[in-house]
């Protein structure tokens, strides 16, 4: 563990927060962030249950909680059941660490990204989830990373590693949420680590305060006949980025990463996705789509990279943006990078604006102008929402994206 | 009652329509009829408002409400319907979500009470037997994969829920065959009523034989430039439309 926070912490600081000028970060400024003075959160910080209430998803639902990186023991309900093991990550680094051996900052990169490089030289707590072979989780488990912040900027580091054994079964959502206005840096970084014949489903929703930076990662490695999905819901924040990275490493595997953001005011976000094909016979789906009004900003990049010799891979790489204003804007860079030659690898990206006729159809059936447009947004959501399989979680998203469009009193209710 | 009075819309700068005059009575079915580009479907995008098209000289008034004051949800509310020669596909709304929301809407607007879920059910029920339409049609999304029968149907029975008093059917019999004909004609006569007007867009006489109009006119180069019985609709399929197209060029 040591060993590991020492190597993050050199990686960290050998690269610290870079100018615009560098590539990964040409879209992404960081000065106010290099300029902030962070401390680690009180220890004893506590958040009352009201105001989690607002973010929670079904009441059965196992919950861990955590408030600026604290864990919160009266507000957690999760323990683990049979064939699931669920522990404080802090609890595992104390008594066991020899099992994070190899797992544990193995996939998240952290040398050539300063957020993860910090995150993971500061690792103190978070969940480690571990599924045994066969098992089945029955209901999701949800984790929540409430940030409060207090009067000067702190930073916290959430951590989740989520090892699924073979032939097992899994729901984890993340939710990063807050209500204050305090100065916080959040740099989540969730591995997931998938054996053989394994489904395992992620989601992350992202409702940060107003002052709060988001700085995350999502790495995936999933071995043979796998199917791993992870799911990003940027909806709040002055700041979302997230680098996800899946990896393919066992032949007949499924990847499938899709991410929705919605941006308004002076709102940025940015993807960064890489899918590492490196066997044969494997299969990836990455869909990401940008909803953006004001003045918000939007930047994805996406690189498929195609392993010599894995040969009939099938890869599709989507995102789209609508552009809701005139002072929106989008940047896509979608990147095709391939070994093998025997490979089926699609990318395209879109920015645009709402169908015009689309919408003249819609007015010329009664509907107003902005109740047509919501309408027209919710349709564009709905190819990431209706996926979300977490019928409560689903129902959040819809509500969130609906209550934040105009007119929503004329939109019929969803069947 | 529906009265068009001097006419002129362009797009881009240039004239389209150049002064139609046209009184529809209530109960009346009214063919309009005329040669490629002369403007009858851009007469059916003026009346429902496509803000492509700018009306430079006139009026259109239905039931005393000037529609060129109002939107074009308001013009639906209005109590007037086009359907539309190419229906759009909108992907990701389905049929049903958009219907409901369309007709709470237009209710709203008329000031009547929004349907409950049971009501609801039943008149889609009641509407889109009329037209023989496919009840999964609704869960898909609007107009997405129909075939083209299937699209001019799915537009009578919206037609059929928003009751209107004043329907538009632009080119509704393009890309028909004759059984898809035949029943968006029946559709179309089980909503003839002494309350609701037609203006029936066509540039064959063949839909005609299904839905008989009262008053058959035929526009030329934005003009009408004849009216007169349905028997005008049968001399012009035998002749076609240079005898018109001649006569109004000797006029000019």
């Amino acid at each position: 563990m040591t060993a590991i926070r020492k190597a993050a912490m050199n990686a960290y600081e050998s690269i610290l927060w870079p100018s615009m000028r560098d590539e990964s970060w040409r879209y992404t400024d960081t000065r106010a962030i290099a300029a902030t003075d962070f401390k680690s959160a009180d220890p004893s910080t506590v958040i009352k249950a009201d105001s989690l209430s607002p973010f929670l998803l079904d009441s059965d639902m196992p919950l861990m909680v955590f408030a600026d990186g604290v864990y919160q023991p009266d507000l957690s309900t999760a323990t683990s059941m049979p064939g699931v093991q669920i522990h404080r990550l802090a609890d595992v680094i104390a008594s066991n660490p020899e099992r994070l051996e190899g797992r544990l900052a193995s996939h998240a990169d952290y040398q050539d990204d300063p957020a993860c490089g910090l995150s993971t030289a500061m690792i103190t707590d978070g969940v480690v989830v571990e599924i045994e072979a066969e098992a089945t989780m029955e209901t999701p488990l949800h984790i929540v990373f409430f940030n409060q912040g207090t009067t000067h900027p702190i930073s916290t580091h959430p951590r989740v590693l989520i090892v699924a054994n073979d032939r097992s079964t899994g729901t984890v959502i993340e939710s990063h949420v807050g209500t204050s206005e305090q100065v916080i840096l959040s740099t989540p970084v969730t591995e997931l680590i998938a054996g053989d014949n394994v489904n395992l489903d992620h989601y992350r929703m992202v409702r940060e305060g107003a002052a709060t930076w988001h700085l995350g990662d999502v790495a995936l490695h999933q071995g043979a006949r796998t199917e791993v999905s992870s799911c990003v819901l940027a909806f709040d924040g002055p700041l979302i980025r997230t680098r996800m990275r899946g990896t393919l490493a066992g032949e007949d595997g499924n990847a499938i990463l899709h991410g929705l953001a919605m941006g308004h005011e002076d709102r940025h976000i940015e993807n960064l996705l890489r899918v590492n094909h490196m066997v044969p016979h494997c299969r990836s789906r990455e869909s990401f789509k940008h909803i953006l009004e004001d003045k918000s900003t939007a930047a994805f990049t996406g690189r498929i990279y195609v392993a010599e010799g894995a040969q009939k891979t099938d890869a599709v790489q989507t995102n789209r943006n609508l552009l809701l204003s005139n002072t929106s804007k989008a940047t896509a860079r979608p990147q095709l990078e391939i070994y093998a030659d025997d490979v089926k690898c699609t990318h395209g990206a879109t920015i645009g604006e709402l169908d015009q006729e689309a919408m003249f159809y819609l007015q010329a059936r009664g509907i107003p102008a902005d109740a047509a447009r919501s309408m027209l947004v919710q349709a564009f959501a709905g190819e990431i929402l209706d996926d979300v399989a977490p019928e409560s979680l689903r129902n959040q998203a819809q509500l969130l994206l609906r209550n934040r469009l105009p007119a929503a009193e004329h939109l019929a209710a969803m069947e | 009652m529906l009265q068009i009075t001097n006419l002129h819309a362009s797009i881009d700068d240039t004239p389209i329509l150049r002064g139609i005059d046209l009184t529809i009575n209530d109960g009346e079915v009214h063919s309009l009829m005329g040669p490629n580009g002369s403007g009858k479907s851009t007469l059916a995008k003026v009346m429902a408002g496509d803000e492509a098209y700018e009306v430079t000289e006139g009026s259109i008034v239905l039931n005393g409400q000037d529609l060129l004051e109002l939107d074009p949800h308001e013009r639906a509310a209005a109590g007037l319907f086009m359907a539309f020669q190419y229906p759009v596909e909108i992907p990701g709304v389905t049929m049903k979500y958009f219907m409901r929301t369309a007709m709470n809407s237009v209710r709203k607007n008329r000031g009547q009470e929004e349907l409950d879920a049971y009501e609801y059910l039943s008149v889609v029920k009641e509407r889109a037997a009329t037209v023989k339409l496919d009840l999964e049609l609704l869960d898909r999304p609007v107009n997405g994969g129909f075939s083209g029968g299937e699209k001019k149907r799915a537009e009578i029975f919206q037609m059929a829920m928003l009751e209107p008093s004043a329907c538009v059917l632009d080119e509704t019999d393009s890309g028909l065959d004759i059984d898809a004909l035949r029943i968006v004609a029946e559709g179309v006569n089980t909503m003839r009523s002494p309350d609701r007007s037609f203006l029936v867009i066509t540039h064959y006489q063949r839909l005609l034989s299904y839905i008989v109009p009262d008053v058959v006119h035929v526009l030329v180069d934005g003009k009408i430039a004849r009216t007169g019985g349905k028997e005008l609709a049968l001399e012009l399929e035998e002749h076609g439309y240079s005898l018109i197209e001649k006569g109004n060029a000797v006029d000019a």
